[in-house]
């Protein structure tokens, strides 16, 4: 009976996935934040097709360029095809922003699971540090923690990862602290199921929902912190194109040659709105009042 | 919610009050910043820099502002064709062994606050610099001096020990700009933020830290050097120097005459400048070189075949062309042309010219018929990326696959002093054949002998010519030197930048100096 | 309300300590060794060690940590590496520059963001909705370095209407200011409507409409003013982005502020001057949090007054 109960909840959530999607894909803008986040991760992916250039090949005699047929986004100082690292630099910045979020909802989420799930003692101490890493922005501790750690893409996701994990920790305690005195909760209880089976089983799976919301609506904040760190010299180091560090040896040349430093920013700009739209349309659908 | 029936009218108003209070705050803030110069009247000519210093005092700074050269003067001037000429000394005679100076000084010389100008400044100028407990950088200028004497008010002895022809150029240099005798004890801790003290064209008026130095015309000033058309007070009312630590601002500032004057012109944004109505530049020769150096005691680099072979790969030309769009000349010794004196004709004759065929043959001689891998280090400004870039591609046509490594400056010294280096991108700046002390003696080894080149001949070359008796000969060994240091392949030598400075037309009898713009010498400005 | 703000302050204090913890051990969770970060790198052993010693590296880390509280409480923020001069002195110099722009960054978000966010929400799902939602869209979606740039090269350089950089007059702090307010302002915008959304579905709202007051006098005297109150909140938590945001901005416009001197430092590795700054800045972030929950105590009525 407690096992029917158990796995009830997790088959409503199943149905649950399914209402949701079919809702998401009424919505127009979560459609098209949806198309253009398949666009980027496409243009990361197939990043050798769609380039029309290499993206570290020299051509100094073509350097600073405006855009033209040959160089659709135009050229850089060393004649390198600015389009091609631009494509190429959706690599980087993908990997960035889903390896800094992923450090960080892993974090958060064990972090939150902990306290929301154990309470009491844990989860005051736990409550207080989420507090302090809550208390600063994100990009000024980015900063710092570059700054003790050095430039370098692993050390700029761990930065972002470090500076974020705390709304997903809170987010993650909310719903674990809502969720253990669920009934299916109670009953897996009852059954003798170990702790860790009734967190990674049971709660686990029906506390995703705002946790997916959130992740969708990090990914850009992640994606612009890189770029501003990359901006300042304290990110991705050159000659690794990151849209940061693209827009970091462009800004030299704004005088004369501003499309080095435009086209990146407006690529971060299509896919930062592309997860808000479907982030958005996700908390909207996910909302219980709003579902009337 | 409930409704907010009968809600409560002073909390709302204790909210607004304190809003309005932030608001008000940051209004007084604007209010309190200082107004744009009132006067339209005043001439004030502003250039720009990269950088802000980190104290206005030329015994205790690392880094020199330009301020510091119109703020003081020094015993020994330079003139527009570089020869050492008189400042604030009029006149020197040196003793027969090289071993007694003894300068004259000028006199009806005044400090800006008033005081007379006398030999005692001059001591106590000298004596600060070499007191370890002033810690002074330019302590080592001056180490062949033994003892200061003031013989009376105008007539100073310095005794030397040993002959050293280069004391005439460190006393024309920034470092010994004269001091007050006792300013530090007069003017407190805050001296060199808040207060300068000199004799020079220029007095201190105010210091935004991180933003810009003021400075205001001497009216007093009438004890410019000879060679000097106007020897009197500058022309112009003030003269600004503000940090804007990006390029492109700079440039931008320029355009649109929010500077008038601009040093180091990036060379990729001269051709742009030069079509601007607006704006005139002035090309002169440069006292730098930039240079591909290699760790000589790794291997390979301790082979002068390899170092040769690399020599051999490098093509200047094309370096000079796209790099910095022909403004430079490629470099194939170890001191620049405009050091007239010492540097050496046949440079480029001795030098090793683009061939990497026998590049190649070289490198298989040593026993690399392959290549080899290696590191190549750079710091991350822009130019010295792209050399590094271009330098990785034209070695690896040779076979010498390197992997480059960029650095800021911070770091880039902190890796050069810790020896992690093999090939790596360097430019220096310094007007005087003694730069080749600094950094080739191996008593300077590991940093700033970051060649780390520990060569007996080099050193007794080197030694010999910096304490040669006169100026002649010393000129003599130090060509002695760079044949030596050519002939060892100790450095990949690659371009002589051109020193280009952008004016705006506005800024009018303009006159390139070889050293620093002279601002006193009848510089104007027009406003409308 | 006493209690309330007893509790409030408590949780400063905890918070702010928490704090200076985590930027105390940051120099000691570096990798290599801390004293590197002091004195770099140019040192040999035996001043290395006396500087150590002198610095107290050599003590257990507890025993550290409350030494620094010490002098932290003392204002001694300890000195700066490259210019040999007190922290606290670097800091004061340029603290008021990265205030003004921060207050009027604040200021100019929270005047365009408002109307813009009550207009949304009262047109809701209009074309004027979708056309400002969109708007704010675009405004989030920016880097904000890249905004600035982009301003500064249109509007500084290209149509010469403020200079390209600086400090010193309210013309010099237009740009960077703007830069921040607008891309602050996006954010706020969507909050402002949702808060307002939510107030306007309210029965009370209801209330009044079917009592016959024209629209005007329901937006005005009840709507907006609940609707305000979770604004004036989001003042404090958006005095943290805003100073984050200035770091950036103050690169881009040249103006000498604390967090320039943090980039700046960072890059010279001046890490006591990127110590005593964070401190600052997380300290004034944390005060101006406060100041916002004060707000909210004060102005949320069901918080009763004792």
């Amino acid at each position: 009976m407690a096992e029917g109960i158990a796995s009830t909840e997790l088959t409503k959530s199943g149905n649950a996935f399914y209402g949701l999607m079919r809702r998401l894909l009424r919505s127009k803008a979560a459609v098209f934040g949806l198309v253009i986040i398949s666009l980027m991760l496409l243009c990361a992916l197939f990043a050798p097709l769609i380039a029309t250039h290499d993206y570290a090949k020299q051509d100094l005699p073509s350097m600073l360029q405006p855009p033209s047929k040959a160089h659709l986004f135009g050229t850089d100082e060393f004649g390198r095809d600015i389009f091609s690292r631009v494509v190429y630099g959706s690599r980087v910045s993908m990997k960035v922003g889903f390896l800094a979020v992923g450090i960080s909802l892993l974090t958060g989420l064990f972090f939150g699971c902990i306290a929301g799930y154990y309470g009491r003692l844990l989860d005051s101490v736990i409550c207080a540090l989420i507090d302090i890493a809550l208390a600063f922005p994100m990009t000024l501790l980015a900063i710092a923690i570059i700054a003790v750690l050095g430039p370098g893409l692993f050390n700029v996701c761990l930065a972002i990862a470090l500076s974020s994990w705390g709304s997903f920790a809170r987010i993650s305690r909310g719903q674990f602290l809502s969720l253990k005195n669920q009934e299916f909760v109670e009953a897996a209880r009852i059954l003798g199921y170990s702790d860790a089976r009734i967190i990674f089983r049971h709660i686990l799976p029906n506390s995703l929902a705002p946790l997916v919301v959130l992740t969708t609506l990090e990914v850009p904040k992640a994606i612009i912190v890189e770029a501003t760190l990359s901006f300042l010299g304290l990110g991705i180091q050159p000659p690794l194109p990151s849209w940061g560090s693209i827009m970091s040896s462009g800004r030299s040349f704004l005088f004369h040659a501003p499309w080095i430093t435009i086209f990146p920013g407006i690529m971060i700009i299509l896919i930062v709105m592309g997860f808000n739209l479907l982030g958005d349309a996700l908390r909207d659908s996910l909302d219980p009042r709003l579902r009337n | 919610m409930k409704e907010l029936k009968g809600f409560s009218k002073v909390r709302l108003f204790v909210a607004y009050i304190m809003i309005a209070l932030c608001v008000f705050l940051g209004i007084l803030g604007m209010v309190f910043m200082e107004s744009p110069s009132v006067a339209a009247e005043r001439k004030v000519i502003v250039q720009a820099m990269d950088r802000d210093p980190d104290i206005l005092d030329t015994i205790k700074a690392a880094w020199y502002s330009d301020a510091l050269i119109y703020l003081h003067d020094r015993l020994i001037s330079r003139d527009y064709d570089f020869r050492y000429r008189p400042g604030l000394a009029t006149g020197w005679e040196v003793s027969e062994d090289g071993l007694i100076w003894i300068f004259h000084l000028r006199k009806g010389v005044t400090f800006h606050d008033g005081t007379p100008f006398t030999a005692k400044d001059v001591k106590w100028t000298i004596d600060t610099i070499k007191d370890p407990k002033t810690a002074s950088p330019s302590a080592g200028d001056l180490k062949s001096i033994d003892e200061v004497k003031i013989i009376d008010d105008h007539t100073v002895q310095m005794v030397l020990k040993y002959p050293f022809p280069n004391l005439l150029f460190n006393l024309s240099n920034t470092a010994l700009g004269i001091q007050k005798a006792g300013c530090y004890e007069e003017y407190g801790e805050y001296y060199g933020i808040k207060t300068v003290m000199g004799t020079g064209p220029f007095m201190f008026k105010k210091w935004v830290r991180g933003d810009r130095i003021v400075l205001v015309k001497n009216p007093d000033y009438n004890w410019g050097p000879e060679w000097m058309s106007n020897r009197g007070p500058a022309l112009f009312d003030e003269l600004v120097i503000r940090t804007i630590p990006e390029e492109s601002s700079r440039i931008m500032e320029l355009v649109t005459g929010g500077i008038h004057v601009l040093r180091d012109v990036p060379p990729l944004q001269a051709d742009k400048l030069k079509e601007n109505p607006d704006i005139n530049i002035f090309i002169d020769q440069s006292t730098k070189l930039g240079y591909l150096a290699y760790a000589c005691d790794k291997k390979p680099f301790d082979d002068v075949l390899v170092r040769r072979a690399i020599n051999h790969a490098v093509d200047r030309e094309t370096i000079v062309k796209y790099i910095f769009s022909g403004y430079a000349t490629p470099a194939y010794g170890y001191l620049p042309p405009a050091l007239k004196d010492e540097y050496l004709e046949e440079s480029e004759e001795l030098g090793y010219k683009y061939d990497p065929a026998r590049a190649k043959a070289l490198l298989a001689e040593a026993g690399f018929p392959n290549g080899f891998e290696t590191t190549l280090s750079a710091e991350n400004d822009s130019t010295s990326k792209r050399l590094a870039e271009v330098l990785q591609a034209q070695l690896a046509e040779v076979g010498i696959k390197a992997k480059i490594q960029l650095y800021d400056s911070a770091s880039y010294v902190a890796m050069l002093k810790a020896g992690q280096q093999d090939l790596f991108v360097r430019l220096y700046s310094w007007p005087n054949a003694d730069i080749l002390d600094w950094f080739l003696l191996s008593a300077q080894f590991p940093y700033p002998n970051h060649s780390r080149w520990c060569d007996p001949k080099t050193d007794e070359l080197i030694n010999s010519a910096a304490t040669a008796p006169t100026w002649e000969i010393r000129a003599e060994r130090y060509k002695e030197v760079q044949r030596y240091l050519i002939e060892q392949a100790v450095w990949c030598p690659i371009y002589i930048p051109d020193k280009m400075l952008a004016v705006r037309k506005e800024v009018i009898n303009f006159k390139n100096h070889p050293w620093m713009i002279q601002y006193s010498d009848g510089i104007d400005i027009v406003t409308k | 309300m006493l209690r309330y703000f007893v509790r409030r302050m408590a949780f400063l204090v905890l918070t702010l300590l928490g704090a200076t913890i985590v930027i105390f051990s940051m120099l000691h969770l570096a990798p290599g060794d801390p004293i590197d970060l002091i004195v770099g790198p140019n040192v040999i052993p035996e001043v290395r060690e006396n500087i150590r010693h002198q610095y107290g590296l050599d003590r257990p880390l507890a025993v550290q940590y409350l030494s620094f509280m010490k002098s932290l409480l003392h204002g001694d923020l300890g000195n700066s590496i490259i210019q040999h001069k007190p922290v606290s002195e670097l800091i004061v110099e340029r603290f008021f520059v990265t205030l003004e722009l921060s207050l009027t960054a604040l200021v100019i978000s929270f005047l365009i963001s408002i109307p813009i966010g009550i207009k949304a929400a009262l047109k809701r799902n209009t074309v004027t909705d979708y056309a400002l939602m969109a708007l704010s869209l675009i405004g989030i979606s920016m880097p904000t370095f890249w905004f600035g740039l982009m301003l500064l090269y249109i509007v500084a350089f290209k149509l010469r209407l403020f200079p390209v950089s600086g400090y010193g007059t309210w013309r010099h702090l237009f740009l960077p200011a703007l830069t921040i307010g607008i891309t602050d302002a996006a954010l706020l915008a969507r909050m402002v409507r949702s808060s307002m959304l939510e107030v306007i579905r309210q029965d009370y709202i209801r209330t009044a409409r079917s009592k016959g007051l024209p629209e005007r006098v329901v937006i005005n005297r009840h709507a907006l003013r609940n609707a305000l109150i979770p604004i004036i909140t989001l003042l404090g938590l958006r005095i943290g982005w805003v100073v984050g945001g200035s770091v950036v901005v103050e690169i881009v416009f040249a103006r000498p502020g604390l967090g320039r001197l943090m980039v700046d430092s960072i890059l010279a590795r001046d890490y006591p001057v990127v110590q005593g700054v964070m401190v600052v800045l997380t300290t004034c972030i944390i005060l101006g949090n406060l100041v916002a929950d004060i707000l909210y105590a004060v102005v949320d009525p069901r918080i009763k007054l004792k």
